[in-house]
């Protein structure tokens, strides 16, 4: 097992699935409540990942962020480093690709909770955020939870944008799908295959985890 | 003295109904109408969670909504109470937790105090640590009150506050929860479609259907009295029969309804023609014979049984006097005299009970 590869990759998943969260739930949440008509685009564009292939994604990411694509420029006038084969570079890519991930189940439990217990708090005096806070979240929790999961076991698993963006840099953006690939070139047949039985047991214990908390929410 | 809801807006649907509401009261006023007919959306225009096309909304001196100076309050600054039909207490929330919600920002010993002392005033004091899938349905409709009340609105809105519960619950209920309403000291407009819930707790009432009020006033009165023919199926009236009035004497006219005539108090000219309306209440059923005793009821009317229908702890009892006339009579008083299809029967009305509306 090839460890510098594991701490990238839990370091990925975990960035990867924080960063959702934080932008995910509010847009989630304005999917599952907006009666705006324009909204299917906005629904569009965050599936859209789901269907294109991620070596897509990759690629055109690093136009982007190369040095003359306009992402890059932007990064480097206020004195940043290129983003292409860096860390940041690779949980960029990631975030983007993993978005119907996480936002697609944010937005269907939201929209699973009773808009009568919003009402019921906004007459109670509570803001629309104290309301999200204290009534939408916590309800809709079981859905939020499986989604995060869900994120988390997708980037580990991440393998297309990772090379694109990441290339193959050993403890920097060498993750373990992009290491069993590696192996697999060396023909180290051994030492993949540790690797992808541990992805395969990682994969399946997060599966079961998203059913149950799932089963979880359907109860009272 | 209870500020007073002064509320005329009109809300439209895509669908073409349009809802035109007219409240000014103070006391407790019972929306009533059948489902569908813009009752529940005047309430949510009252709470500020729909917004009417047209129209103000003022309570006191404030104005929550006025279509042409775009003021629209939102629900958190117009402090109205609104009871939900089925309650939505929060269900990830203790019952403490549900009656707390509201007073976020006081001290916590005080949100503890204000609520025990709310949760003891509805009679469900203990409750605290359960959560609302542990209550029963009457219960839960007391912590929902309590939840709402303990925030002290200024206004308070119920939707159908007894319909969620079963027949013996809300008998039980009632009672207290028209003492309250009597007590709060603020306008309160409910919702319902239940005549005795009406009657039992609101001072006004205003029918609606399709949108439109169709009358409106002391609740006994537009109950006993409806103006037309569309009140009269909305209340419930069980006999609205069409009649000719062929004279007038002393206060009673005299009228024809197919070949039996029958007579009814009246104030002022009536119409000729009208429709005649009899609660099945205000009927009394005598055992057959022909020998009719003295009585003060003005209408002898002899007739025979044509159907009798079992209606919770009543009787139904349709009568042919020349018209087909409904008694409403407790199960021990129809097997007393024998009701079945068939009998001949004399049904006692008072002119008073019969109600004339127009018919042009």
């Amino acid at each position: 097992m090839d460890w510098a590869a594991a701490r990238v990759t839990l370091a990925l998943a975990t960035g990867t699935t924080a960063t959702l969260l934080v932008i995910g739930l509010p847009l989630g949440y304005w999917l599952a409540t907006t009666r705006w008509r324009g909204k299917v685009l906005v629904e569009a564009l965050v599936t859209l990942p789901l269907v294109l292939p991620p070596t897509v994604v990759g690629f055109y990411l690093l136009l982007a962020t190369g040095p003359h694509g306009p992402l890059g420029r932007a990064v480097e006038s206020i004195g940043g480093r290129s983003l292409p084969f860096t860390f940041p570079g690779i949980l960029l890519g990631s975030i983007l690709v993993n978005t119907p991930f996480a936002i697609r189940p944010f937005a269907a439990a939201f929209a699973s909770v009773d808009r009568r217990y919003a009402e019921a708090a906004w007459c109670l005096g509570a803001s629309r955020i104290g309301t999200f806070v204290r009534v939408s979240l916590p309800l809709a929790w079981p859905g939020i939870f499986a989604g995060a999961v869900l994120t988390f076991a997708h980037t580990v698993g991440e393998f297309g944008v990772v090379l694109m963006m990441g290339g193959n840099v050993p403890g920097i953006t060498r993750t373990l799908s992009v290491a069993v690939y590696d192996d697999v070139q060396a023909l180290d047949y051994a030492s993949a295959s540790t690797t992808a039985a541990g992805l395969v047991a990682f994969a399946f214990a997060a599966v079961v985890v998203t059913h149950l908390a799932q089963r979880r929410g359907g109860r009272p | 003295m209870t500020a007073t809801l002064d509320a005329r807006f009109v809300k439209r649907f895509p669908t073409g109904l349009a809802v035109a509401a007219e409240l000014a009261d103070g006391g407790v006023t019972a929306l009533f109408g059948p489902s569908g007919c813009g009752k529940t959306t005047t309430l949510r225009c009252l709470a500020g969670l729909d917004r009417p096309d047209e129209g103000v909304i003022r309570l006191g001196g404030e104005t929550w909504f006025d279509a042409s100076g775009r003021v629209c309050l939102r629900p958190q600054q117009r402090g109205v109470g609104l009871l939900f039909q089925d309650y939505a207490l929060f269900p990830h929330l203790t019952v403490s937790g549900n009656v707390q919600f509201g007073l976020a920002g006081m001290p916590r010993g005080e949100r503890r105090r204000l609520a025990a002392e709310t949760l003891e005033r509805l009679g469900v004091a203990g409750l605290d640590g359960r959560y609302p899938h542990q209550l029963s349905g009457g219960e839960q409709q007391r912590v929902a009150l309590a939840r709402v009340l303990v925030c002290r609105p200024r206004l308070l809105l119920l939707d159908e506050p007894l319909t969620a519960l079963d027949a013996p619950t809300r008998e039980t209920l009632r009672p207290g929860l028209r003492e309250l309403l009597g007590t709060i000291g603020v306008p309160v407009v409910l919702v319902t479609h239940d005549r005795t819930e009406a009657v039992a707790l609101a001072d006004h009432v205003v029918i609606l259907d399709r949108g439109a009020i169709h009358q409106r006033g002391a609740a006994a009165e537009v109950f006993a009295r409806p103006s037309n023919l569309t009140v009269a199926r909305i209340v419930g009236v069980e006999t609205v029969q069409p009649g000719r009035v062929v004279r007038t004497t002393d206060g009673i006219a005299a009228v024809a309804v197919g070949p039996t005539e029958v007579a009814a108090t009246i104030s002022g000219e009536p119409p000729t023609d009208v429709y005649v309306c009899i609660r099945g209440e205000e009927v009394i059923l005598l055992a057959g014979g022909d020998e009719i005793p003295a009585v003060s009821a003005r209408n002898r009317l002899p007739g025979k049984v044509t159907a009798v229908t079992p209606e919770g702890a009543l009787v139904r009892v349709r009568v042919d006097v020349g018209f087909p006339l409904v008694a409403l009579v407790t199960r021990p008083a129809a097997e007393e005299l024998g009701l079945v299809p068939g009998v001949r029967v004399v049904a006692l009305v008072k002119a008073q009970a019969v109600h004339l509306i127009s018919r042009q």
